[in-house]
């Protein structure tokens, strides 16, 4: 479904990802790795938030290198950043039907769906986003991108900011979008442990390089924490 | 005994919603506290409200230090801070233009050393300074003190050692623990710890990391819906039903 060859990128005068390769097919791959390993900006490169200062990227088949992020959006893949990630002026009802843009099904079912999953958003669809908590923001972001009908997932850290009932229920929210649409998710998480309960395969990055790339059966968590050691 | 904060009759809304409700409240009467809660339930807030980054719809706010009450309701966040309530951020604040020396720098300057080009221009200033930022740099692990932060991690990091630097009697954290690894979050608690310990600090966490919760603090506040319900030892608050059924679910339960 998506694949990097030996994809450069950074910001600036600084190159933090160094030759990737990495191919995706519909399961559920964690990223990990220590703080600036390269995990944000690997997603940022996908979503083509960041220019691509060397290698090749292609989504379902198609040379996407170039391709403008909005066109990026309506091939279907979204993404959860992992900060200013919700337009604070909008209310939480607008801001989530800013992800029903694309996709097939009505837009009320696809926002009515984001609610039955976060009910404490739900209380509050018509009061401005920027008056939201933290990990209620998160659940805003979340649920705009779920309602993108995406056909890749880029989740930054999706839990941060949750409480542990949340997380819980996002994982599995995850896991199940997965398993009834055949979702690829991106999953970069500090939490090992959590995010390898759901993954299929591990992505481990060291210093913009690909430190392991496995899957999760053959992997143990050893062979993982040497890509934050080095 | 050290600084408390004094909480009295506070309220705060918006736009109708009742975000803090609270009659009253004493925080910091133990050297590490926890304040968690669900999302939403007002606790980001509370550290506003004290910090003084926003203004109560009523109630009053006192720092209560050597037997005398100094009232902070409203004051600005900068003189709070002069007066050693510091707080690090929930979302990443970072001098993205500084490098991560001069970052520290910045919170190490006094009155004295400031003024326009006095604050980074003078050797001797930076000179007095270097073995300070030296030990903050080891121990945080930054790999070159003259680069920049540049993951939500370090940046998030950074922002701690900045409030360490102004010494705080009490140090405010709202989710220290996010955009970290496991591993560095037992190291940035330690070096908390171990700071709290030397420089008389007291410290409130905001987190919903619960195992950190559990293990690093010796009291803990549980608020929801903008209330402050429940007050105890981790062990009474983590068993207690109220906190399993509306903030833990069943994995922590």
């Amino acid at each position: 479904m998506l694949e990097l060859r030996g994809i450069r990128s950074g910001y600036g005068d600084v190159t933090i990802l160094k030759d990737v390769d990495l191919t995706v097919e519909a399961e559920i791959f964690a990223v990990l790795g220590a703080n600036g390993a390269g995990k944000s900006t690997l997603m940022r490169t996908i979503a083509r938030l960041l220019a691509v200062e060397a290698g090749d990227l292609r989504f379902r088949g198609e040379d996407v290198t170039a391709v403008a992020p909005n066109r990026l959006a309506e091939m279907g893949i979204s993404l959860v950043p992992q900060e200013a990630n919700i337009f604070p002026n909008l209310t939480v009802r607008e801001n989530l039907s800013l992800g029903t843009m694309f996709g097939t099904r009505s837009s009320r079912s696809r926002i009515d769906e984001v609610f039955d999953l976060f009910p404490d958003i739900a209380a509050r669809a018509d009061q401005k986003a920027g008056s939201l908590s933290g990990g209620e923001s998160q659940m805003v972001a979340f649920g705009r991108a779920l309602a993108q009908e995406p056909r890749l997932m880029l989740l930054d850290e999706p839990t941060t900011g949750l409480s542990p009932k949340y997380v819980n229920l996002l994982l599995e929210k995850v896991r199940q979008i997965h398993d009834s649409h055949g979702v690829a998710i991106l999953l970069a998480e500090q939490n090992a442990v959590k995010a390898l309960e759901v993954a299929s395969r591990v992505l481990v990055l060291s210093l913009g390089k690909v430190y392991l790339d496995s899957p999760v059966s053959e992997t143990d968590l050893e062979a993982i924490q040497g890509g934050y050691h080095i | 005994m050290g600084d408390t904060i004094e909480v009295n009759g506070l309220r705060k809304s918006y736009g109708g919603r009742v975000v803090n409700e609270i009659p009253r409240l004493t925080l910091s009467e133990h050297r590490i506290e926890g304040l968690i809660g669900p999302n939403g339930a007002g606790k980001t807030t509370l550290m506003s409200l004290i910090t003084g980054r926003i203004r109560p719809d009523t109630g009053s706010v006192r720092l209560l230090r050597d037997g005398a009450a100094i009232e902070i309701t409203g004051m600005s966040l900068n003189r709070v801070a002069r007066l050693g309530v510091v707080r690090t951020n929930q979302k990443i604040q970072d001098f993205e233009s500084l490098t991560i020396e001069d970052s520290m720098l910045l919170s190490l300057a006094t009155d004295r050393d400031e003024g326009p080009g006095r604050l980074f221009g003078e050797r001797d200033f930076r000179e007095r300074c270097d073995p300070i930022i030296a030990d903050y740099v080891a121990a945080m692990k930054f790999a070159d003190r003259s680069a920049h932060a540049l993951s939500a991690g370090e940046k998030k990091l950074l922002d701690i050692v900045r409030c360490l630097l102004l010494e705080p009697k009490i140090l405010l954290m709202d989710e220290p623990t996010v955009g970290l690894p496991t591993e560095q979050t037992d190291e940035v608690m330690a070096l908390v710890s171990r700071v709290a310990e030397r420089q008389d600090m007291k410290v409130v966490i905001i987190e919903h990391d619960l195992d950190l919760i559990w293990k690093v603090c010796e009291h803990v506040h549980f608020m929801a819906d903008g209330q402050i319900l429940l007050h105890g030892t981790p062990e009474e608050v983590r068993t207690n039903r109220l906190v399993r059924d509306k903030y833990m679910g069943e994995s922590h339960a």
